[in-house]
């Protein structure tokens, strides 16, 4: 990973964010503000071919693979707060997944396929829950702290990082979901958007300080190693690694 | 050359074809009276100069969406306005400062638009002619400090006559 044969996939005027690769590596599922408000594009890297896959009243956002990459979690809101929703990747057979007065929102799916991590504000301030798409009933993962957000997986379903605040400082933090210790990977103070390499030996995320354009590095997950990786004289944000190993 | 001149005659071919769409169009209007009434019926004047409604943010604390005492006032003006007017249509735009996640910032913002329409519907306004809708953290200062990030977070009230 050094910069270089980097290569627009998609360009506007309008801000993009929450870019999703799917696990098969075909397609991205991404949020564009081109409609006045946030919609949800589905994008085939091959054909170059886009479909806009929501787009209901209200905002549309937060796309998240299945595994199997034939699913999309998304959010809605109509004229309510966000909420979860599941559908097929072309838009169809849409269904409500959890129903909550609070704002539900960063879906995001365990690697076997069977429950959804999200941020939820039912508790008060944003918190990790989970749940099992058989059971219905969401638990609360974090407990440290009182902003807890992003939430991704490691591959082999173990691990879960997430984007900690601790006196106003934004940092990647690393939980193992057996033991539920935490970890604080990064000082801060503007981090975001942390995800697992497919070996999930790091994780990428986002960082920038006071004053400087955000940047891509990457963390060690004992903390001990951050590297910056240089993508050009871009503003770059919310990394997404491709699912291939390499 | 040749090309140029096939670009004119599309224009025009174009330009013949919507000349004939813009009548429905300028038919819309006399549905609800002439310009004039619409401007009476949605006393544009009003909307333009009253102190409160002239008057189109609320302000909110860091990770907060509860309307404040103080913008109690500008919500209610709003409210009467909208429950006076059935054919007003109003958009509550949340915003969010830069700290954070984009999607929480994005939801946070739409928790924030959806309690100003709440605090709207308690003083009569009606769903219909409400929608809400957050930008998030897009369109905020990505290197504000202390206070100043408070200008960013935010629901803007806008009409859809402006």
């Amino acid at each position: 990973m050094d910069g270089y044969n980097s290569k627009a996939v998609v360009t506007s005027t309008q801000p993009i964010i929450s870019t999703r690769w799917s696990p098969d590596g075909e397609k991205i599922a991404y949020v564009s503000f081109e409609k006045k408000k946030p919609v949800i594009f589905v994008q085939n890297l091959k054909t170059g071919e886009r479909k806009l896959v929501a787009n209901f009243k209200g905002n549309n956002s937060a796309p998240a693979w299945s595994p199997d990459s034939k699913k999309l979690a998304i959010v809605l809101t109509y004229n309510a707060n966000s909420q979860i929703y599941l559908m097929d990747a072309d838009g169809s057979n849409i269904k409500r997944l959890i129903r909550s007065r609070s704002i539900d929102t960063e879906p995001t799916w365990s690697p076997d396929g069977k429950s959804i991590f999200f941020v939820s504000d039912r508790g008060g301030g944003p918190q990790i829950y989970k749940m099992n798409l058989d059971d219905d009933e969401a638990k609360r993962v974090t407990f440290e702290g009182r902003y807890n957000v992003s939430p991704r997986l490691s591959p082999d379903g173990k691990l879960l990082t997430f984007i900690t605040m601790e006196q106003g400082s934004f940092r990647v933090a690393v939980q193992n979901l057996i033991s539920n210790q935490v970890m604080k990977l990064t000082v801060g103070k503007n981090d975001e958007s942390p995800i697992f390499s497919p070996n999930g030996h790091m994780i990428l995320y986002t960082r920038k300080l006071q004053g400087e354009k955000a940047e891509i590095a990457t963390v060690s997950l004992n903390g001990l190693k951050s590297v910056k990786i240089d993508v050009g004289k871009e503003l770059t944000q919310e990394p997404t690694w491709s699912p291939f190993d390499f | 050359m040749k090309k140029s001149l096939v670009y004119v005659s599309l224009l025009s071919a174009l330009m013949a074809g919507c000349s004939s769409t813009p009548l429905n169009d300028a038919a819309e209007p006399g549905a609800a009276g002439s310009p004039n009434s619409l401007e009476e019926s949605l006393s544009l004047d009003k909307l333009r100069s009253d102190s409160l409604l002239t008057q189109r943010s609320v302000y909110f604390d860091f990770d907060k969406y509860e309307v404040k005492p103080e913008y109690q006032d500008i919500v209610n003006a709003h409210a009467q306005y909208v429950a006076d007017h059935p054919n007003a249509k109003v958009t509550l735009k949340g915003h969010a400062d830069y700290r954070g996640a984009h999607e929480y910032n994005l939801a946070l913002g739409q928790k924030r638009s959806v309690s100003v329409k709440g605090a709207m519907n308690v003083s009569g306004a009606n769903d219909d002619q409400i929608e809400t809708v957050s930008y998030g953290e897009e369109e905020a200062n990505q290197n504000c400090q202390g206070n100043e990030c408070s200008q960013d977070r935010r629901v803007v009230i806008s009409y859809e006559v402006e």
